[in-house]
């Protein structure tokens, strides 16, 4: 094992996935200080090769980001919902650019519903740093009503276009009662940043080839080429080493992924963990010693409890409507509608959207009664299915944790470094189990509504991830205002250590019922708004 | 190509159909196995390409061509479409399931791979549309408010 390299600076971020990249940019932006971001992969498909990629993701399905992860470091357990990627940029190098905020009952669940817990902050205290995600990242948003759809300002770009799709589908979903509008996505509708406007290739997920949805290593580009960050890639964090008399983190271990035996060690004024909701809680409790038996971070013993998520209800329905699928297939319509609900008898919060579909649409050899269809006659009953129109219908539905839903260390897998691997085991909390039944059965019931109000059929219905985990995950290292019963305070700073931050999807006391990763964002420079405090303001 | 005639639709004119199947050839060409694979939401599982198909397919177009001189005395190139269509109906209709493979590599037989490889592209698609959708291709965003354009006539792969 050869000694140390030792790096220095005023602020180390552990992690280079989109919280990391928001906040550093924010830090380098308003701050006089020196970043260091250290990230365990290494860089992966360039802009200029992912055309190439993509094609070959479509041809073959080979992974668009090869080598993007780290070997025999995963999760195991109920793992849905995490994914292995470690690389500059993390998860969102291959997400969705799926934007959704939070509504305001989420950081209240408990004062208005009587359920879940209530977050330190409020919606309103967290509606600048939104806003900041969606300017960072390149928002493309139509504002829906504003009672149910609340902002300070508007998004930073214009909305992308509803296609004639979408649009035939919003006139469907008002005739149930059900008002909709177009999610905002990390997609520019016009260049911005640099980046080109989208040209609705439909491939999002998992790779755009232009450059128009906003993915983390374009941030970093910028910053490495202009001096403002240090990225050290194939690196992993090892352990967090805190004083034994202050507590403050003195400094962090890392080893070299592609030469194990190279040791770096890294130090700082200010460390942040945004490492994700799997390797963040991971790596603190890896970081046991005499004094903090039970890991950095951890007096209150909830380091790794409390992962939250949600699940959903979808189906499709059948609707006689001219759709085509293939426009604009990854964009949707979404409501607030049922996150906003007002009184409830019983609790019940869910989202929903609306997408073309082609099921049921897929090409066949052969006909319904099992005779091969060559040639024309295959075209024909093609053509036949293609007619109907289908609508894609999901609804996420808040679930919330229990103290046990937790990431613990296993013994039994290690990596080569013979650390333990994460094991993951979600869990609703007792009032969240009594829910489940009803609110899947409210919401397999509106969407029979929709499908009558348009004198529809529902062609297929599914309740997903089942009890194998949970969808946009988060939670870990839950924030609160007591050291006794939460990890962080609402600045994601760590009540056991004053020098360290835990940043985004971990702090998170519960999910929503939308996709997580804007929130991630906005929390993650809500807590760079209260590290660069400690550091002078750029001239 | 002997196979291409048979399985692919007559409409699209014989240019097209050798298109696809020329098309399809250098697609089987260029598969690399045991290459990474996407993986998708919430799989934590690192997977691989499956085993080359090509060899297996070869065998298959041998086998056809032994089974049309078993039974017609000729090579199946040189059998009429029906008599083609035939032998390649008799041995599709013992395949389970009724969909083309979303993955051609995956096709069980040579016909199927190739019938889901033309159907998987772009302009398979609109023809079975009846429109100009262009799926998967980089278009205009702001013409996604109206409704595609209907084919014009000799529209084909
Ligand atoms: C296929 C897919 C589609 C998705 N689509 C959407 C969507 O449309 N909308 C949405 O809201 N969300 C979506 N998500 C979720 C979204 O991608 C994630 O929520 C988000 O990217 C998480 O960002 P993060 O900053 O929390 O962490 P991560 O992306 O997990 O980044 C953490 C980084 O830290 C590094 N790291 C971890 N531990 C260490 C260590 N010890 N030392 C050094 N480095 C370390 C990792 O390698 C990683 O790069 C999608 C996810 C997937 C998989
Ligand atoms: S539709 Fe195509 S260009 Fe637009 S964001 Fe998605 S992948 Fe990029």
């Amino acid at each position: 094992m050869s000694a140390a390299r030792e790096i220095e600076s005023d602020i180390c971020i552990v992690g280079s996935g989109i919280t990391a990249a928001l906040m550093a940019e924010k830090l380098a932006a308003e701050r006089d200080v020196t970043i260091t971001v250290v990230e365990a992969g290494g860089h992966t498909t360039p802009l200029r090769e992912r055309a190439l990629r993509r094609a070959r993701w479509q041809q073959y399905g080979e992974t668009p980001w090869p080598n993007d992860h780290v070997d025999d470091q995963n999760a195991l357990g109920t793992a849905y919902g995490f994914s292995p990627s470690m690389n500059v940029g993390g998860l969102a190098m291959h997400w969705g650019g799926v934007t959704p905020r939070f509504s305001p009952e989420d950081f209240r669940l408990r004062t208005l519903y009587g359920v879940g817990d209530d977050w330190p902050i409020s919606y309103e205290e967290l509606d600048p740093f939104y806003q900041e995600a969606e300017e960072r990242m390149g928002i493309a948003g139509e504002q829906g009503p504003p009672e149910m759809d609340p902002r300070g300002q508007p998004f930073p770009m214009p909305a992308l276009p509803l296609s004639q799709n979408l649009q035939l589908l919003r006139e469907w979903a008002g005739k149930a009662g059900v008002t909709m509008w177009g999610q905002p996505s990390a997609k520019n509708s016009v260049p911005y940043a640099g980046r080109a406007s989208c040209q609705r290739c439909d491939t999002c997920y998992p790779i755009c080839p232009t450059g128009a949805k906003y993915s983390p290593d374009f941030s970093f580009d910028a910053l490495v080429r202009a001096g403002r960050v240090r990225l050290e890639t194939e690196t992993l964090v090892r352990r967090i080493h805190a004083d034994a008399r202050t507590g403050r983190i003195t400094h962090l271990s890392a080893n070299s992924t592609r030469r194990p035996g190279e040791t770096v060690e890294f130090r700082a004024r200010s460390y942040v963990l945004a490492a994700g909701f799997t390797w963040t809680p991971h790596l603190l409790l890896l970081s046991s010693d005499a004094r903090f038996p039970d890991g950095v971070a951890n007096r209150s013993g909830l380091v790794g409890k409390y992962l939250c998520g949600h699940r959903n209800v979808a189906a499709q329905i059948q609707l006689p409507l001219p759709l085509f699928p293939g426009v604009n297939a990854q964009h949707s319509l979404v409501t607030k509608q049922f996150m906003r609900p007002g009184a409830l008898a019983r609790y019940m919060r869910h989202d929903l959207r609306v997408w073309e579909s082609s099921f049921g649409q897929e090409p066949r050899f052969k006909d319904a009664s099992g005779g091969v269809l060559l040639g024309d006659a295959m075209l024909a009953e093609w053509r036949s299915r293609a007619r109907r129109g289908v609508a894609r219908v999901r609804a996420y539905y808040d679930v919330l944790p229990a103290r046990e839903s937790e990431l613990r260390l296993d013994p039994t897998v290690r990596n080569a470094w013979g650390d333990p691997m994460p094991r993951l085991a979600f869990r609703d909390a007792p009032e969240s189990v009594e829910l489940r039944g009803p609110t899947e059965q409210a919401i397999r019931e509106l969407f029979a509504r929709m499908a009558r109000a348009g004198d529809g059929t529902i062609v297929s219905s599914a309740s997903a991830a089942g009890d194998i985990g949970q969808e946009h995950p988060g939670g870990g290292c839950r924030m609160g205002t007591d050291g006794a019963t939460s990890v962080v305070d609402r600045d994601g700073r760590a009540h056991d250590h004053e020098n360290l931050f835990i940043a985004g999807a971990p702090t998170m006391v519960t999910a929503s019922c939308c996709n997580g990763t804007l929130t991630f964002g906005a929390l993650g420079l809500m807590t760079a708004a209260r590290v660069g405090r400690d550091f002078p303001a750029r001239a | 190509m002997a196979v291409g005639e048979a399985v692919l639709p007559e409409s699209i004119g014989a240019p097209a159909r050798s298109a696809a199947v020329a098309a399809f050839l250098a697609w089987i060409g260029d598969y690399r196995p045991v290459s990474e694979e996407m993986h998708g939401y919430g799989d934590a599982e690192i997977t691989y390409t499956p085993a080359d198909p090509a060899p297996g397919w070869n065998a298959q177009l041998a086998a056809l061509d032994l089974l049309s001189r078993a039974k017609h005395r000729t090579g199946i190139a040189a059998l009429d479409l029906a008599r083609r269509r035939a032998l390649l109906t008799a041995q599709l209709s013992r395949l389970p399931g009724n969909r083309l493979p979303a993955n051609p590599i995956t096709a069980p037989h040579v016909a199927l791979a190739l019938m889901a490889h033309w159907a998987a592209t772009s302009a398979a698609i609109d023809l079975a549309y009846e429109a100009r959708i262009g799926a998967g291709n980089c278009r205009v965003l702001a013409e996604v408010t109206r409704p595609p354009l209907p084919l014009a006539p000799g529209d084909s792969p």
